[in-house]
């Protein structure tokens, strides 16, 4: 389902070139669940933006899902990321002018599809806010604003999820309650789960433990010092 | 999915994403409703009043057929020719003369003398409501209001008119073949054809228009009639009009009126865009999280595009119909207007192609000023919503983008060109309206250099205010050229006024003559020598014969069939003055040929103004043919002088003939004299008894005149103006909403940091201060030099600087900017400063 290459990433700054990600290599099976831990500015997010097309790397080859990013253009990505892959943000990212229920419906909207409310309805109640779908963000807690995002990430049925710290910004109940939700919708319908957090607990609820330290990935088995320090 | 689908998915999300935004598109709004309601208001008006006189063009003619002469009443037995039987035909005669009251106090009248049948056509209305043959039987008349209030008269009173006197029967209330319109020498007098014989006004050679109207049997068309005339009278001293030609003649005042009203509004959205654009900048800057989210789901750029120029184009909508419904109110208020302010009542109608006309430039405007920055945010990379180290925004559209805005701003000047009744100076708009943009923006340019170049000087406010005005992204330098726009016009129309006031109030009578006359017979000019030398300090400038006749040939060919530069086509419309002379006129020069001997008395000779040589295209040798008084003459031109320079306000004319040519022709004399203010009563008074046909023209009354008709003009090219700085000011109020986010933050942390409510007061006043200040000074600078370019490049008078106007204009651009900073300012000091810093 991807297969990263020798991936570097090295961004423009004010105070000159910022080199981010310095050759990483990864491969995951469809359907695996990956969880990557390491310090802020470690390079977990822009490894994640890499992985969703959404940034392209400097140099090295993305591989997702059969497809070689390199060689589509930025609608031609977009339509990837439409198609394909589902973003679960940190700070969810839900459109503040939009109903929960229209939050949802938007890929699909997007997408051209016919029935899109119903289906977005569907989600919203798998999520367990249907009673919220007129709601709008801001009268949303934390909580079920990561839910409706989470329906949002789901509604194309996609073949990845891609979720960036999805509970850094809820309490601890909370935050069980989404990443339970969010676990056995990708088991569910068989997604391939990229999960970037901070939390270890969180982390080894994934098949596959992964460390990112100064722009390089490793296994986490093969990380000299404890998890629990490099993760904090 | 479809081109259609797409689009109807883009203004749904588009219209979503309005939610909540309520009143961030004031300005947008404000902006166009003003310049779609003033270009559409203009546009139906023009269009009534065209309808108006189409409709009315009969009345206004005074029949189906005019045939119009100068000085002389056509002959009898031409008459008798052209007339097609069961005709009807009445005759109207025009003059001007002098009218006194029984205090002695003089007025020149424009007085219309009337037979039994008048009016052939329409409806003379009086006050008290009278038939006008009761009215102006036994010596009777009928005056304009004006008349009798400037005369201290009153309705049966009685006023002395050549050699009779006459007797005010009533008030005009309506003249049905009146056109309307800004300027005439004297109100009007209607009185009958007799009365004008007994006052014995009419000398031979006097000025005076004979018009006789023709109303025409049914089964004859009055323009094919009028064709037919042409053709079988060539050269004929008179000129038959029908119907389709009145139209024409009042349009070209109207249609310039249109023009001059019509690019003011496009103006004010040209310059309100600019605030549109930073609304638009402003709106997309607080979406920049959307739009990356749109993407993160899989929105492309193009789909990012649609839905917000589908948003744009909402409120672009939304801004034009508002405008749409103001201009079709505003035509109601010229029901408001004095009558006679308008030539003729606009005909009240819907009409669609100036609404459309409105709604295109509206919408077209919005897209030109929109574009830009919706391009900017198409580019808008989702990978900002991961972290904040990413590159800095793109700075310039992708090619495709650009390519767009220049289509759109070449439609847009297409539609100033064809928006405009005179698409000529539509066109003309475009290259200023392009160099002015050009002009505003590189001195703007230049004074944001000088800010960030001595920026580091001066105290904390100053140092904060000049770094706003260059930093990435700031507005300040669209609201300098926005308000500047508005400021160089109001300084520009300041200064012109200023000194055309000061040309005609003030240089014209100490070097023009106090006195003009027409109408001296041959024999009065020892008369009017004596009159002069009995006042004292009277001198006789100048003493000229003077003719009516109009051109019909040039080359051999009929007029109308000669292509004549527009500059000069007003001298073949009517007849015009000519005069002869044996020798060159004092003060002429010669650019071609040579004058004729003194006492040449070989084959006609016409000396002629250079413009006119351009203008027709002839040169020494060519000939041009005059009807003089029924009389063919075919005059070759021997000399061409240069341009007639009427500054000095001396008598002049464009064409000159040799004298034997016209000596024996009947003719009168006009004249020009100097005299002291206080004589000036005295002589008109002397005149009045002792040479009662001859008609003085007070130098002091046509100034006066002037600069009642200047001021009127002004009035209306400030109120221009004004709606012109509005939009300025529209920008201006785009620039504080779009500062608005960062001075909030800005105030914040320095509150945060210990600073005092005064001094963060003081560092956003010195802010609107060096903006005010750049925008007065930019819109000063070219504001003066347009004026400069009328003045002296085009009407070739002294340009002197108006400081009085010019500071006034300045100090009130700088006081107003202050003043809506200092309001807008007054909330955002008093923020508290845990909020803002939690949301940030």
């Amino acid at each position: 389902m991807i297969e990263l290459r020798d991936v570097h990433l090295t961004l423009p700054s004010a105070a000159g070139p910022v080199a981010i990600l310095r050759g990483v290599d990864l491969s995951v099976e469809p359907g695996a669940s990956v969880s990557v831990v390491g310090p802020s500015g470690s390079g977990k997010s822009s490894l994640m933006a890499i992985v969703g097309g959404i940034e392209r790397p400097t140099s090295g080859t993305v591989r997702i899902d059969g497809t070689d990013l390199a060689g589509l253009d930025e609608d031609g990505l977009a339509s990837f990321r439409l198609e394909r892959v589902g973003i679960l943000f940190q700070s969810f990212h839900l459109i503040p002018t939009m109903t929960a229920l229209e939050n949802v419906a938007l890929p699909l909207e997007l997408a051209g599809r016919q029935g899109a409310f119903a289906v977005a309805r569907s989600l919203l109640g798998e999520v367990g806010l249907s009673e919220r779908a007129a709601h709008y963000p801001g009268q949303l807690s934390g909580g079920e604003q990561q839910r409706v995002a989470l329906a949002r990430a789901l509604v194309n049925r996609p073949r990845l999820l891609l979720a960036d710290e999805p509970t850094g910004n809820l309490d601890g109940d909370t935050g069980r309650a989404v990443i339970d939700l969010v676990f056995a919708a990708a088991a569910a319908r068989g997604t391939t789960l990229l999960l970037i957090t901070h939390d270890p607990a969180l982390a080894a609820r994934c098949g596959r433990r992964m460390v990112m330290e100064r722009g390089r990935l490793h296994e986490a088995a093969a990380v000299a010092r404890p998890l629990e320090l490099t993760a904090r | 999915m479809s081109r259609l689908s797409a689009w109807s998915l883009a203004l749904r999300l588009a219209a979503r994403d309005l939610r909540g935004t309520g009143s961030s598109f004031i300005v947008l709004l404000a902006a166009l409703t003003l310049g779609v309601a003033i270009i559409a208001a203009v546009g139906i008006l023009n269009r009534g009043v065209g309808t108006a006189l189409s409709r009315d063009a009969r009345v206004l003619l005074g029949g189906d057929v005019e045939l119009e002469q100068a000085n002389a009443p056509i002959a009898e037995a031409d008459l008798a020719r052209i007339v097609p039987p069961g005709a009807e035909l009445g005759r109207v005669v025009e003059t001007s003369t002098l009218a006194t009251s029984a205090s002695e106090r003089s007025l020149a009248v424009s007085l219309k003398a009337v037979d039994g049948l008048y009016p052939l056509v329409g409806a003379v209305r009086l006050d008290p409501p009278l038939p006008l043959a009761e009215a102006l039987r036994d010596r009777g008349a009928v005056v304009e209001p004006a008349l009798l209030a400037r005369l201290g008269m009153a309705v049966g009173d009685r006023v002395r008119v050549g050699e009779v006197m006459v007797r005010i029967a009533a008030t005009l209330v309506r003249e049905p073949d009146r056109v309307g319109g800004l300027f005439s020498l004297g109100p009007r007098m209607i009185v009958a054809d007799a009365t004008l014989e007994a006052a014995r006004i009419l000398q031979p050679g006097a000025l005076a228009r004979y018009e006789y109207r023709l109303a025409l049997p049914e089964g004859i068309d009055a323009p094919g009639f009028v064709a037919e005339l042409a053709q079988r009278f060539p050269d004929a001293g008179w000129r038959a009009r029908s119907p389709r030609d009145v139209q024409p003649q009042v349009t070209r005042f109207t249609d310039r009126l249109a023009t001059f009203l019509t690019l003011a509004g496009l103006t004010a959205l040209l310059t309100g865009g600019l605030g549109i654009a930073l609304t638009i900048e402003t709106h997309l800057a607080r979406r920049t999280a959307t739009i990356a989210t749109l993407k993160c789901l899989g929105a492309s750029g193009a789909q990012v595009f649609r839905i917000y120029l589908g948003q744009v184009l909402l409120l672009a909508a939304a801004g034009t119909a508002l405008g749409l419904v103001l201009g079709l109110l505003l035509p109601l208020l010229t029901r408001l207007l004095p009558e006679g302010t308008l030539p003729v009542a606009p005909d009240p109608g819907l009409y669609p192609m100036p609404l459309l006309l409105a709604a295109a430039a509206g919408l077209v405007t919005t897209f030109v000023f929109a574009l830009w920055p919706l391009a900017i945010a198409r580019e808008i990379s989702p990978a900002g919503l991961f972290r904040a180290l990413v590159a800095p925004p793109r700075r310039w559209p992708r090619r495709s983008c650009l390519a767009l805005l220049a289509v759109a701003v070449l439609i847009l000047a297409g539609i100033a060109i064809i928006s405009v009744p005179q698409p000529g100076i539509g066109a003309w708009f475009v290259l200023t309206v392009a160099a002015a943009a050009l002009l505003l923006w590189g001195l703007t340019r230049l004074i944001l250099l000088g800010a960030r170049r001595f920026g580091h000087k001066g105290g904390f406010a100053l140092r904060l205010a000049l770094a706003n005005l260059h930093r990435p992204g700031s507005s300040s330098p669209r609201v300098i050229v926005g308000l500047g726009a508005g400021v160089t016009l109001l300084v520009a129309v300041a200064a012109l006024a200023a000194n055309l006031r000061r040309e005609i109030a003030d240089s014209l009578p100490t070097r023009a003559p106090a006195l003009y006359l027409i109408d001296i017979q041959a024999p009065q000019r020892d008369t009017l020598a004596a009159i002069l030398a009995e006042v004292p300090g009277a001198r006789l400038e100048q003493l000229l014969p003077s003719l009516r006749a109009r051109v019909v040939r040039i080359k051999g060919r009929p007029v109308e069939q000669v292509p004549i530069g527009s500059e000069v086509a007003w001298t073949v419309r009517r007849d015009r003055g000519l005069t002869y002379a044996a020798t060159m006129p004092e003060g002429s020069e010669l650019v071609a040929g040579a004058w004729w001997p003194a006492d040449y008395a070989g084959p006609p000779l016409v000396s002629i103004d250079e413009e006119i040589a351009r203008g027709y295209g002839v040169g020494i040798g060519d000939s041009l043919g005059f009807n003089v008084l029924g009389r063919l003459i075919e005059a070759r031109i021997a000399n061409i002088r240069r341009e007639v320079d009427w500054s000095g306000g001396r008598l002049d004319f464009l064409f000159i003939l040799d004298p034997a040519t016209l000596q024996g022709a009947p003719h009168s004399f006009v004249a020009s004299a100097g005299l002291p203010a206080t004589e000036e009563p005295g002589l008109l008074d002397l005149l009045a008894r002792r040479l009662p046909n001859v008609t003085p023209i007070s130098l002091r009354e046509i100034v006066a005149r002037a600069t009642e008709l200047l001021a009127r003009i002004e009035l209306a090219v400030m109120a221009v103006a004004g709606v012109t700085l509005s939009g300025g000011v529209l920008a201006l109020a785009g620039g504080i909403l779009a500062a608005r986010q960062r001075q909030r933050y800005e105030t914040v942390v320095l509150k945060v940091l210990g600073a005092r409510r005064a001094v963060l007061l003081r560092a956003f006043l010195v802010e609107y201060l060096v903006i005010g200040a750049a925008a007065a000074a930019v819109g000063g600078l070219l504001g003066s030099l347009a004026a400069w370019v009328v003045v002296d490049r085009v009407m070739h008078l002294p340009f002197s600087p108006a400081p009085f106007p010019l500071a006034g204009v300045l100090l009130l651009t700088v006081a107003a900017v202050l003043a809506v900073g200092a309001v807008s300012l007054w909330r955002l000091i008093g923020l508290p400063a845990a909020p803002v810093l939690r949301e940030a």
